[in-house]
């Protein structure tokens, strides 16, 4: 299997690189200041969980191994510019890199250039079937011989059986993803008060992560595909900033190429190598896009301590992915005149913003503000029919599904939004804000026209410099217009078909109220913070009319409302930092949040959609604590000893799974529901960390860190590879718990 | 035709569409019109900008709160070019009606060795050539003329001592003030009235301006070693979001918030830096930009629906865990059977509820597909 960061060939570019720091180094004059440091240690990881090897999470963005570490810090500062750079080397497996360079002459010409590596460890203990080392090929996977030739018709379960030997045999896959990022950015000011900017930055993503996929509309499979991808953007931005105008354009640019825009597998469940179901599997990755995005934006002083801003953009976006191969379908015609399918995917949208803003701080006590906003997301994307509905789901097999004629919905929305801010300073130390914002939505979904008007009121004490209380308020009420219900029923319709009344949270009826203490102090020494925030959200449940239409089922001309009813956010959080002397800091930090949300069914059966049954909701609660604690000890001089702990713990509650126990149904009507059923996830983190200077130049240091992951979940346990005899393949990927320590010790030397 | 399916706009698309129409045809007309509405907007926009832009506006100078009145430069203290940019002029009046003069940095830096750094500091080697300030002018540039202090002899019981402007002790409107005299384009072009600006919060509440080197150098100019850092102050619960065990890179330190806000102000909600909550997120996953064949609304539309951008603990940093995340808006159709908890969707040995990415081990292109039959994002 590919390996995301083996294949970027890292030893040979960490060799190129530490011979260009070297070489800088050696050559800098004797008047440029360079200063160097380099970590060398060893550190002893082991982790615990059961038979498994090291979890994903305990390094997700920084990986642990056993084995020697080298850190190198370089800092080369000319005068005119200055190169830094950071290697980080663990056990010569892994390496990560950091790499700037900035210069030119302050106020004239200034550049800085910069490169990055961020891993991304998505887990270590996948088995798949497609693994070894000439089993894939490009975006191509596939399976282990005797797997592909093995005839499944009556003894499907003998090939699951085969398969399973297989994946047990297999060893853990690594899935992983890293992202490589450089950057150049360029300022030059040509005159005075303006500012050319010019940059582009390259963003590469290499690895392997799971992806679900589905073979001829059953029998999912859990994939290892291939990533590798890479975005380049650029930009240019034009300003010109005088004291009471500014003005600035800006161009952007960004393309995004995907080396692998679909994927081939072959078909572990095929039912026999001529068989109804196909050989091979299908399925489409991130097709290649470009943005283009243009935007002009200024500001200015009016009379009468006005001031104006305003920014006009439009936006590009265009992908033209060729739809072949995966259109091979000899029954669909040549595309002509509109007609049938076309070679590619023709997909543009086109954006326009507009922002103007007013703000006003005539008298001294009361500043106002008054703004518009639109955002306009036109979709130009050529709309595709299929006619009859013949489409090739996967190789060599044909579907008529997916409804009667489908075609290619093209989604899009139009946005505007009016809003109003006043504050005004009750005294010197008091300040009061209110606010008004109404929202104009109109889009290409079930509810096409929405209006949310939102008051806020707040204010803020501010008795000195030090010290800051808020507190506000808002309250804000969003209706819909023209519910489109009855199209769930229809086939043709872009929605999925569901029972009609189905309300979106994002979209339906809602009341909000929110509510939020905020206070902060802050000196030279120490800062607290404590905050407090509770929303919640109200969806109205009621009655839609279908337009004069009778409900299909049992003649009701109106239909009930269901979904989300009911959305309960809140948090109350603490932070502080306290140097208590020159020798003694802590950092703490605690917050508890919940979520509530009621999520009301319809009802089942031959009733239909009727309202005898609409007293049940299903509850899902969410409660997490997070805190930590760090001790920062400096017992001499020379001497740094950092300890921390942190605690992060999150229940959740549903109701019971089991629509037999709990729901609408008739034949159970009254039924008191079970208790809720849990879910506890739970990280500890303990660390020390040690530092003693021995000599100017030299130091030792020592670490130590503990980690315990606890994950009892009831609906993700013991996940196995091939469930039961059904045509299921999954990869293991699930987290599980674990408990790791590391232990290390190293030595520092600036030179 | 009948009206009730206002729901389907057509939009655009009326006009390329060759397959049946089954919806009114008032709604594309009402569409284009839309749109219409919508470009009607954008050249008066443009005009009437480019108008303001371009009009010699009586400033602020002329206005009664900003006359530079206070200070009154003597040549032979000030022998370079007339800056631009002045001293701020606030109350330079103190004991005996005397006003305060410039002394220059020289001067200033007599006393206030420990700042002496500043001489290699941004400001200092920008200032000249940006905005006409030789260095002998630029500590007063922002703290007003400071003779009045000098004299003052550190002696802090002599009101003339406080004659010099400390921005940690003005209102923070007025220190943001001094600030914005050179800063007010580009990202800080929305300082006024944005959200921080109305909450009372200044440029020193995170800027530190005086020691480019603060915290090792990692991060210039700010009051804390890191970005995410000075944003925790207030943003507290953020802080423990971050926590969580699905998270962006930010505790890595391997991005900062102002990677997805721009704190200054922004025309944006949740001072983003872009113009909706997607295009900021396709900053790095230009990946889901698309646009694709078959399209998710609520993913197009905002990607918080499902998504908890400041961490989570569950997988994806999704809000909550499948299947009752898609249940919110799923509660019916074919694996519902229409019920919302029927067993074959939620069943733990189902492969619709618990196991694996639940819906999305079928679903798993539930960003958009690019695949002919990617109507229902299988593949």
């Amino acid at each position: 299997m590919s390996n995301g960061y083996r294949s970027l060939d890292m030893k040979a570019t960490i060799k190129k690189a530490a011979a260009v720091l070297l070489c800088a180094a050696l050559v800098s004059p004797a008047s440029a200041e360079l200063s160097q440091k380099a970590d060398v240690g060893w550190q002893y990881t082991t982790t615990t969980n059961g038979n498994n090897p090291p979890q994903s999470k305990f390094d997700e963005y920084y990986v642990h191994r056993t084995g020697g570490v080298l850190d190198y810090d370089m800092a080369y500062d000319k005068g005119d510019y200055d190169v830094n750079a950071y290697v980080h080397d663990m056990d010569q497996s892994y390496q990560n890199f950091k790499l700037g360079v900035n210069g030119g002459k302050e106020g004239l010409f200034t550049y800085n250039a910069s490169w990055a590596q961020i891993p991304h460890e998505l887990s270590y203990d996948a088995h798949t079937l497609y693994q070894n080392n000439n089993s894939v090929a490009g975006n191509y996977l596939t399976i282990p011989y005797p797997l592909r030739s093995l005839e499944q018709t009556s003894a499907q379960p003998l090939k699951n059986n085969l398969m399973l030997g297989y994946l047990s045999g297999a060893p853990f896959t690594t899935l992983q993803v890293q992202s490589d990022r450089g950057a150049v950015d360029f300022v030059y000011h040509p005159i005075k008060d303006a500012t050319v900017s010019f940059g582009a930055s390259r963003l590469h993503k290499e690895g392997t992560r799971e992806v679900g996929a589905m073979i001829s509309g059953a029998s999912p499979v859990m994939l290892p595909v291939p990533i590798n991808s890479t975005a380049v953007e650029a930009y240019v931005d034009l300003g010109y900033a005088k004291k009471d105008y500014q003005l600035d354009f800006r161009y952007d640019v960004s393309s995004y190429h995907n080396n692998y825009t679909f994927v081939t597998f072959d078909n572990p469940f095929q039912a026999g190598n001529a068989g109804a179901t196909p050989a091979q599997g299908t399925i489409s990755m991130e097709p290649d896009n470009i943005a283009h995005t243009f935007s002009l934006s200024g500001g200015a002083k009016l009379p009468y301590h006005t001031r104006f801003t305003a920014k006009v953009g439009y936006s590009l976006w265009e992908q033209n992915d060729a739809l072949l191969p995966l259109t091979a379908n000899p029954n669909a015609g040549p595309y002509a005149n509109g007609v049938g399918i076309p070679n590619n995917a023709g997909g543009e949208i086109d954006v326009y913003t507009q922002d103007y803003k007013f703000t006003n701080t005539y008298f001294d006590k009361f500043r106002t503000s008054l703004a518009f906003r639109s955002y306009d997301y036109e979709n130009h994307s050529a709309v595709i029919n299929f006619p009859q509905g013949l489409i090739i789901r996967d190789s060599n097999a044909f579907s008529q599904g997916e409804g009667v004629t489908p075609y290619t919905n093209r989604y899009q929305y139009r946005k505007e939004d009016g809003e109003w801010q006043g504050d005004y300073d009750l005294t010197k130390n008091v300040s009061l804000n209110a606010g008004y914002q109404w929202e104009y939505k109109h889009e290409d979904r079930e509810i096409p026209i929405t209006n949310e008007h939102t008051v806020t009121l707040g204010t803020t004490y501010r008795p000195d410099a030090n010290l800051l209380i808020n507190l506000s308020y808002l309250g804000a009420a969003r209706r819909g217009k023209g519910f489109d219900a009855y199209n769930y029923d229809a086939p043709q319709t872009p929605y999925y078909q569901e029972t009609p009344g189905l309300v979106r949270f994002d979209i339906g009826d809602r009341n909000r109220n929110q509510g939020r203490l905020q206070v902060q102090y802050n000196r030279d020494t120490a800062t607290y913070g404590f905050s407090l925030r509770e929303t919640q959200d109200r969806y109205r449940p009621g009655q839609v009319p279908l337009n004069g239409i009778t409900n299909i089922t049992n003649g009701n001309a109106l239909f009930e409302e269901y979904g989300v009813v009911q959305n309960d956010v809140g948090a109350a959080g603490f932070n502080m930092t306290q140097d208590f002397s020159s020798k003694f800091s802590v950092d703490a930090n605690y917050e508890f949040d919940y979520s509530r949300m009621l999520l009301k069914g319809t009802s089942k059966g031959s009733g239909g959609n009727t309202s005898d049954a609409f007293d049940t909701a299903e509850r899902i609660d969410q409660l997490t604590n997070v805190a930590g604690i760090d001790f920062n000890v400096k017992p001499t001089k020379e001497a740094k000893i950092t300890a921390g702990y942190n605690f992060v713990q999150t229940i959740q509650h549903a109701d019971p799974l089991n629509g037999a126990q709990f729901g609408g149904n008739d034949s159970i009507a009254g039924y008191t529901s079970n208790s809720l059923q849990a879910t506890l996830s739970r990280t500890q983190t303990f660390s020390l960390r040690g530092h003693y200077q021995v000599t100017k130049d030299l130091g030792v240091s020592g670490r130590y860190l503990f980690q315990r992951y606890e994950l009892n979940d009831y609906l993700t346990n013991s996940i196995p590879l091939i469930p039961n005899t059904s045509g299921v393949l999954y990869m293991g990927t699930v987290a599980t718990g674990y408990t790791a320590q590391v232990i290390g010790f190293g030595a520092d030397y600036k030179f | 035709m009948p009206t009730f399916v206002i729901g389907r706009m057509e939009w655009i698309r009326h006009n390329r569409m060759v397959g049946p129409l089954h919806i009114a045809a008032g709604d594309a007309s009402e569409r284009r019109k839309m749109n219409a509405t919508a470009k009607r907007w954008i050249l008066p926009g443009a005009g009437v900008l480019a108008i303001l832009l371009l009009t010699p506006f009586p400033l602020r100078a002329q206005d009664k709160k900003d006359a530079p009145t206070a200070v009154e430069t003597k040549p032979e203290a000030k022998p370079e070019a007339k800056p631009e940019v002045k001293p701020v002029a606030e109350s330079t009046k103190a004991s005996g009606n005397t006003k305060a003069e410039l002394v220059g940095a020289t001067t200033c830096l007599g006393c206030h060795t420990d700042k002496d750094s500043f001489r290699k500091n941004i400001h200092a080697k920008a200032m000249p050539r940006e905005k006409g300030v030789e260095f002998e002018q630029s500590c007063e540039t922002c703290h007003g003329p400071g003779s009045l202090h000098v004299a003052a002899g550190g002696d802090k019981s002599n009101p003339d001592f406080y004659t010099i402007h400390n921005p940690k002790r003005m209102k923070a409107s007025e220190a943001s003030k001094t600030c914005l005299q050179c800063h007010e384009g580009g990202a800080r072009m929305n300082w006024e009235g944005s959200k921080h600006d109305s909450k009372n919060v200044s440029c020193v509440n995170c800027h530190s301006v005086h020691n480019e080197e603060a915290n090792g150098g990692q991060a210039p100019l700010l009051t804390k070693k890191s970005q995410a850092e000075v944003c925790y102050q207030c943003h507290a619960e953020k802080k423990a979001q971050i926590q969580k065990s699905a998270h962006m890179p930010l505790v890595e330190g391997k991005m900062g918030c102002t990677a997805c806000h721009n704190p200054h102000g922004s025309n944006t909600e949740k001072l983003l830096v872009k113009d909706s909550v997607t295009e900021t997120c396709y900053q790095c996953h230009q990946d889901k930009r698309g646009p694709y064949l078959w399209e998710h609304p609520p993913v197009r539309e905002d990607c918080r629906n499902c998504h908890e951008a400041h961490g989570s603990t569950n997988d994806y940093m999704l809000i909550i865990k499948p299947p009752f995340l898609c249940s919110r808006c799923h509660l019916s159709g074919s694996h519902m059977g229409g019920e919302q908890n029927d067993a074959n969707m939620i069943n733990i040995q189902s492969v619709y509820g618990g196991e694996g990415h639940s819906c999305v081990n079928c679903h798993s292109r539930i960003h958009g597909s690019n695949h002919p039959s990617g109507k229902r994002f299988f593949r």
